[in-house]
């Protein structure tokens, strides 16, 4: 009996072999596969890390419907997750020339410009999301991080506190609302710095780290504390 | 076809992969969220599907098995009730968590909404002969060959299932068959000629289909084991100590050398699913 179950193992996993065997090495763009079908393949890949084969199968998509605003945008984002600006600005660009009103479009490439700190084309991509979609949490979010990274503050408490008003439970605005009050606080102290004079003790209680890295930015206009609080269009 | 047919094999490393516990994971737990199918929500019906098996291959192949169960549960339990592949897929994801009453139970809904999935019969059989239940194995394969005469994945694997029931002669008979189906004999043979001359064409065969001749022989010695014991048995304790030596040899063959857990076995697999 023994035999049997280790010759049941073994066999099964032959027969795994024999299925293989039946099932050549797939082109990355099988031919049966049609536009969405890549696109899936794409977001899963993408979802689970793999942005190489991401970007693999969505030129596959692409290749089926070299007009698929979707596949653009999609491999646009995960380009730009790669670090490739240059591809990632090239496939949005064509994105929005296809489809002026793909939302998600304008704000993947508003990040895109925050990121290169290009606040102005940034808020404007944000603005044409929000012209499009008012109710767009994430639109309202990144805007709020483009003034903010320009110490522009008011407004971005005003964006801050809009998409709260659609979204009070969202855990990500309070994080992003929370940063705002610290860059008001660095903007604060800086001022009462001047005033007072630099031999002054730090107020307690404040968290020093944040508070110092966002005095830093002031200083050196590094806007770079401001990118974690950038938010992805949710898949 | 071919889409169909690469989904379908999955189950192939579903099992390698659920017998070298290498990657996959229990997942038996209830879904914590909704099921959330909202990607191509304007799109028709079968860019929907579509989407979704892409994505669950995808996932599937990059072994996030709950995640994989979401996108096929998505064409099942919203876009199309029917739809055949969808429920096959699922049962490639539920055989590769070891679940393999919920892959029998997709396996069967796929066959119900479509007579013709062979792969959903052969990947059932597959299923049942994980839980053991050999004759419910084997009934699949049959029906699978009944519908495709020349489908050699169903046929080996009934040949296998057959040299498990002791039937030795109707397991070698389906193995050949195979080989003579696949035409890997004529690449053999070919090789083989007194002839050949190094510089003679290589036959071009799938080299995969050479499995058969491993499992042929792999049951040419387990039916020799099994007329050496016969042997022995009726002659004990007066056997032939030639006799209990080779028997001792394949046993220990089976117990050792073949091994599931021998990592030489997986290291042979080079099954690359779609997606």
């Amino acid at each position: 009996m023994r035999l049997k179950v280790i010759g049941l193992l073994i066999c099964l996993l032959l027969a795994g072999g024999a299925g293989r065997a039946q099932t050549p090495t797939p082109d990355p763009c099988d031919p049966s596969g049609d536009t969405a079908y890549f696109v899936g393949i794409g977001n899963a890949w993408f979802n689970a890390g793999d942005l190489t084969r991401a970007i693999t199968a969505y030129t596959c998509a692409l290749e089926r419907d070299p007009a698929s605003a979707e596949a653009l945008v999609r491999r646009g984002y995960a380009r730009s997750a790669q670090g490739d600006d240059g591809g990632a600005l090239a496939d949005l660009e064509e994105a929005l020339t296809r489809d002026p009103d793909y939302v998600d479009a304008y704000i993947h490439r508003g990040v895109l410009y925050v990121r290169q700190g290009i606040f102005a084309l940034a808020q404007a991509d944000f603005d044409a999301a929000l012209a499009l979609d008012p109710q767009n949490v994430v639109a309202l979010q990144n805007r709020a991080v483009a003034y903010a990274a320009e110490f522009r503050y008011p407004p971005a408490l005003a964006d801050l506190n809009a998409a709260l008003a659609i979204a009070p439970d969202d855990p990500e605005l309070h994080a992003a609302l929370g940063a705002v009050y610290l860059g008001l606080a660095a903007e604060s102290y800086g001022q009462f710095r001047a005033l007072a004079g630099d031999n002054i003790p730090i107020t307690g209680g404040v968290p020093r780290a944040l508070y110092l890295a966002f005095e830093r930015n002031a200083l050196t206009g590094n806007f770079g504390e401001w990118l974690a609080f950038l938010r992805a269009v949710e898949d | 076809m071919k889409l169909q047919r690469i989904i379908i094999t999955l189950v192939g490393v579903c099992l390698l992969l659920v017998v070298s516990g290498a990657m996959a994971q229990q997942d038996d737990e209830p879904r914590e969220v909704p099921l959330i199918c909202d990607k191509f929500e304007s799109g028709s019906e079968a860019e929907r599907v579509s989407y979704y098996l892409g994505e669950g291959a995808a996932y599937f192949n990059a072994g996030e098995l709950a995640r994989a169960n979401d996108s096929f549960s998505c064409i099942v339990e919203q876009i199309d009730a029917r739809h055949a592949l969808g429920y096959a897929s699922r049962g490639d994801v539920y055989a590769a968590q070891r679940d393999y009453v919920e892959a029998i139970e997709d396996y069967g809904s796929a066959v119900v909404s479509d007579a013709g999935l062979v792969g959903a019969l052969n990947n059932r059989g597959i299923a049942y002969a994980a839980l053991r239940d050999f004759e419910a194995a084997l009934a699949d394969f049959n029906r699978a060959l009944d519908a495709e005469p020349n489908y050699r994945l169903a046929r080996v694997n009934r040949g296998i299932i057959q040299a498990l029931l002791g039937q030795y002669e109707a397991a070698i008979a389906d193995l050949e068959a195979a080989i003579s189906q696949s035409r890997i004999d004529v690449a053999l043979a070919d090789l083989r000629r007194p002839d050949r001359r190094g510089d003679d064409p290589y036959p071009v065969y799938d080299a995969l289909d050479a499995h058969a001749y491993a499992i042929l022989g792999m049951v040419y010695s387990a039916y020799a084991l099994d007329n050496y014991q016969g042997y022995l048995l009726l002659t004990d304790p007066l056997g032939d100590r030639r006799i209990q030596s080779a028997a001792g040899s394949l046993e220990s063959r089976a117990n050792f050398d073949l091994r599931l857990d021998d990592i030489s076995w997986l290291l042979a697999a080079e099954f690359i699913p779609g997606g």
